[in-house]
């Protein structure tokens, strides 16, 4: 297990480093001059010069991938362009918005879909599988900024019971930030639940038509206490790969449903910068975005081996 | 005489309105071994999963199965799992899928016991340690952590029964226990079985198609076709008078062997197929982030040669590396070291996309033992038939084309008009011969049959060995013949090379080698062949103990 760990570290690491380099590189070809950018139109041939000095742009370009990969390192992405602030302030005001709401939505998803997927599957072509069946391709279908709306025309505008949108930041405490998170966070959960509950179902039905889960009945144990001490667990692997997908997609694949909320999340971040060509800002989310996916790949892969012994050996 | 175990009365089962079983009866006896035979489909396994109560949905049985002084039929759900595990235990055919991975054998080992009696887990695990002991896996060798992936087939089979046996089950059910492993493994496995009923005195009812196997194991027999009871009585007299037609049908094509011309020819001096000092290694596990361990030699300096038209059988016990030899002589894979040349071709130095590669698969075919599993489910016949046609130099004609397809169609004894038609409306046994017209249809010099009869029942298996031998005589096919059966090997071969820890330890005409072993591997598989006729001899000339039965019909002859 401990070499599997760090077999899986090392590619981790590996992937890391191809990837800032592919971006970084990537961002060196786009046209565009980022000194002349941040001084407009109009600015003198000097200043720019001047402000390239100063930005470091006439290093070569290995040194200052080097410094970009050490800035990194330390926890500094640079300055944006438009903005004038560090991106790390910037990324950071959006993440305590986007990985709460992920988090919440992620939760949500499972929470609703391993139970439908075990119900379904130990009630296989009952009316209740079928009728729960068809929830979840209603779930899929469903455009979620349609369903945003009418959560916030249901539970923001009729009842009142939540703030129709907006993030009032986690300063006056958990509850008020929390309330602002639960509808994005359910419009975002139902499609990734349906998703989910689907491949549960799926993959406990052909869990449970296995050998070893005769072998199981065999032995005297009822139906349940099969489904739950036999199959569950081996029908864990396609679920943990969804949901490692799933995780990475709601991080900062939220902009529809961030701008029905007015949410300041990362989305929303990312496509500014794309349309201001704030590259330093596209830079810096962009590789935090594919640290994240690797990080979450990683522990996905702990997962299989926990679920799994055969996988441990490798 | 003992109280019956078990009575089957009067069983009639359907499953979705199809008959299964029809008015079986049936006697399980404590301390006995009860074989329930038949051919696939003959409702045997059916049979079992009714009395576990285990049938799949939409079965519906109805007479009486009385289990002491209970009918199984009429219980509750909730009985039949207090008495699955517990007062009967059910052992399945495929020991390699039979237990879940993700859980060691310790545990699924005292599951049953702590479900039954409410142990705690250390008394469950104590009492799962002695019972793996008694099958024959010690805990100094077999610590109760061991996952299922880290035993082979034959220790999980054991594994399979400690968790039937755990409680001591008055009636034991073993459905074809021992027919995914090699015949060592299987005497190894049947002892185990004998040992444990003659100890704990429980009722076996032993599923096995393998009338040596019954002979050597059964005191009771039942023979069951299309859900029917054939003939029921003492297994030694039944098998020895075979006095019931389906009997006597049986016990032939068990035993058969093909007539065949090329018997008696004495081989040419010329090789078809060369191969010199043949040696592969696969990497050995990984043992740390860069560190492996040692590689595994699967083929270990092999030299032998296949002359034109022979037929060499190649037996070993599963893991000797006969599949492994068979996949490189095929150049599916790539040897270490060695040479192989085939028609005068160097095969082992060919790469994928030489011309002379097209050649040389054109002229050596295979034959796989699952011919479902080698057939893609959507395409017809017609073109599976045809596949290995695009080897040839130039494209056929569609005239052509048919031809061939016909012609290899009739070879195998099959109509024309099976081209249109899909692999799932053929049975298992039609399926096997349209794998093999799909080897002969580009008139090869070499078919290389990788255990082509063992999935098949004894009467399918008679029909497609005779189908070999026609074609070994009409189309002088040589065949690399791969078989864990000796009586395969001595119906279908004139050679026989016995295959050890990936080494040729003995070579030589197939009766003489069989008669006479010189070596202790091929010692051990003869001694572990079951054998209809010798097991019958033993039984009958085996006074010691004497049923009151056996007295009066099995005296000393």
């Amino acid at each position: 297990m401990l070499a599997y760990t760090a077999h899986r570290l090392l590619i981790v690491l590996v992937t890391l480093l191809v990837a800032s380099a592919v971006v970084f590189f990537v961002l060196e070809i786009v046209p565009g001059d980022p000194a002349r950018l941040m001084l407009g139109l109009n600015a003198t041939d000097d200043a720019v010069a001047a402000l390239r000095e100063q930005m470091g742009l006439n290093q070569p370009v290995l040194t200052r991938y080097f410094a970009w990969l050490a800035g990194m390192a330390r926890g500094d992405f640079g300055e944006s362009l438009t903005y004038s602030v560090p991106v790390t302030e910037l990324i950071a005001d959006r993440v305590i918005v986007s990985l709460p709401l992920a988090l919440l939505a992620l939760g949500l998803s499972t929470a609703i879909a391993i139970p439908v997927g075990i119900f379904t599957a130990a009630r296989r072509g009952t009316r209740a599988d079928t009728a729960a069946m068809a929830g979840t391709q209603l779930g899929i279908a469903i455009p979620n900024f349609w369903f945003a709306l009418l959560l916030v025309y249901v539970f923001a505008v009729t009842l009142q019971w939540v703030p129709a949108g907006g993030f009032p930041g986690w300063d006056d405490g958990v509850w008020p930030g929390l309330r602002a998170l639960i509808l994005p966070a359910i419009a975002l959960a139902l499609p990734q639940a349906a998703i989910l509950a689907r491949v549960a179902r799926s993959a406990l039905l052909e869990t449970l038509a296995e050998d070893y889960i005769r072998t199981a009945r065999a032995k005297g144990l009822p139906a349940n206490r099969v489904l739950w001490r036999h199959a569950l667990r081996n029908a864990m692997i396609p679920v943990l790969t969804i949901l490692g997908l799933q995780f990475a997609f709601l991080l900062a694949g939220t902009i529809i449903i961030e701008n029905v909320f007015f949410l300041p999340g990362l989305g929303q971040l990312v496509f500014q910068a794309i349309n201001q060509r704030d590259l330093i800002v596209v830079e810096g989310v962009v590789v935090l975005l594919v640290a994240t996916v690797v990080i979450v790949n990683f522990l996905v892969d702990l997962a299989y081996a926990w679920a799994d012994p055969r996988l441990r050996r490798r | 005489m003992t109280a019956p175990i078990l009575a089957i009365d009067t069983l009639d089962l359907t499953i979705g309105g199809a008959p299964i079983l029809k008015g079986v009866d049936m006697v399980v006896e404590a301390g006995k071994v009860h074989a329930l035979v038949g051919e696939s489909g003959s409702g045997k396994s059916m049979t079992a999963l009714t009395t576990m109560r285990l049938l799949p949905h939409g079965a519906e049985a109805s007479g009486t199965l009385r289990f002491g002084d209970e009918d199984l039929l009429a219980a509750t759900e909730e009985r039949m799992c207090a008495l699955r595990g517990d007062d009967i235990g059910m052992v399945f055919q495929e020991p390699m899928t039979a237990l879940n991975p993700v859980k060691t054998i310790g545990e699924q080992v005292a599951e049953g016991i702590r479900w039954h009696t409410g142990a705690n887990r250390p008394d469950a695990e104590e009492r799962a340690a002695h019972m793996l002991e008694r099958v024959g896996l010690p805990h100094t060798r077999f610590p109760l952590d061991r996952y299922p992936h880290e035993l082979s087939g034959g220790q999980r089979q054991r594994v399979v029964i400690a968790i039937a046996c755990a409680l001591r089950p008055k009636l034991l059910i073993a459905d074809e226990p021992t027919t995914a492993l090699d015949v060592v493994l299987q005497a190894q496995i049947l002892d185990l079985l004998k040992e444990l009923v003659s100890e704990d005195g429980m009722g076996l009812i032993l599923i096995s198609h393998d009338l040596g196997v019954v002979a050597d194991m059964a005191d009771d027999i039942t023979i069951l076709r299309h859900g029917v009871v054939q003939e029921a009585g003492h297994a030694v007299d039944v098998l020895r008078h075979q006095n019931h037609p389906y009997t006597q049908q049986l016990a032939e094509a068990s035993a058969h062997v093909p007539q065949w011309q090329s018997r008696a020819r004495s081989p040419k001096d010329t090789a078809l197929l060369d191969v010199q000092n043949l040696v592969k290694d696969y990497p050995g596990p990984r043992n740390g982030l860069l560190a492996r361990g040692d590689p595994f030699r699967a083929v270990d300096d092999v030299s032998f040669s296949v002359p034109p038209g022979r037929s060499v059988g190649l037996v070993g016990q599963s893991g000797c590396g006969k599949s492994t030899l068979a996949r490189i002589v095929l150049a599916l894979d790539k040897p270490t070291g060695g040479a192989i040349s085939f028609d005068g071709m160097q095969t082992s130095s060919l790469n994928d996309h030489d011309a002379q590669m097209a050649l040389a698969r054109r002229e050596m075919q295979v034959v796989f033992q699952d011919p479902y599993g080698s057939f893609n489910p959507r395409q017809t016949v017609e073109r599976l038939v045809a596949e290995p046609l695009h080897l040839e130099e130039r494209p056929l004609g569609r005239a052509e084309r048919r031809e061939r397809i016909v012609f290899a169609l009739e070879e195998v004894g099959m109509p024309a008009d099976a081209m249109h038609r899909y692999p799932h409306e053929f049975s298992g046994g039609q399926r096997q011969r349209l794998a093999i017209a799909r080897a002969i249809i580009t008139r090869p010099k070499l078919v290389v049959c990788d255990e082509p009869v063992s999935a098949l029942d004894v009467s399918i298996r008679a029909q497609i060995l005779d189908l070999f031998a026609k074609l070994n005589d009409e189309l002088g096919l040589a065949y690399l013949f791969i078989t864990h059966d000796l009586t395969v090997a001595r119906a279908i071969t004139h050679e026989v090379m016995v295959m050890d820890h990936g080494k040729i330890v003995e070579r030589g005409a197939t009766a003489d080698v069989l008669d006479d072993p010189q070596t202790e591997a091929a010692q051990r598989l003869v001694a572990a062949a079951p054998d209809l006729r010798r097991a019958i001899e033993r039984r009958v000339g085996n006074t010691v103990p004497p049923s009151p039965r056996e007295r009066g019909e099995g005296a000393p002859s």
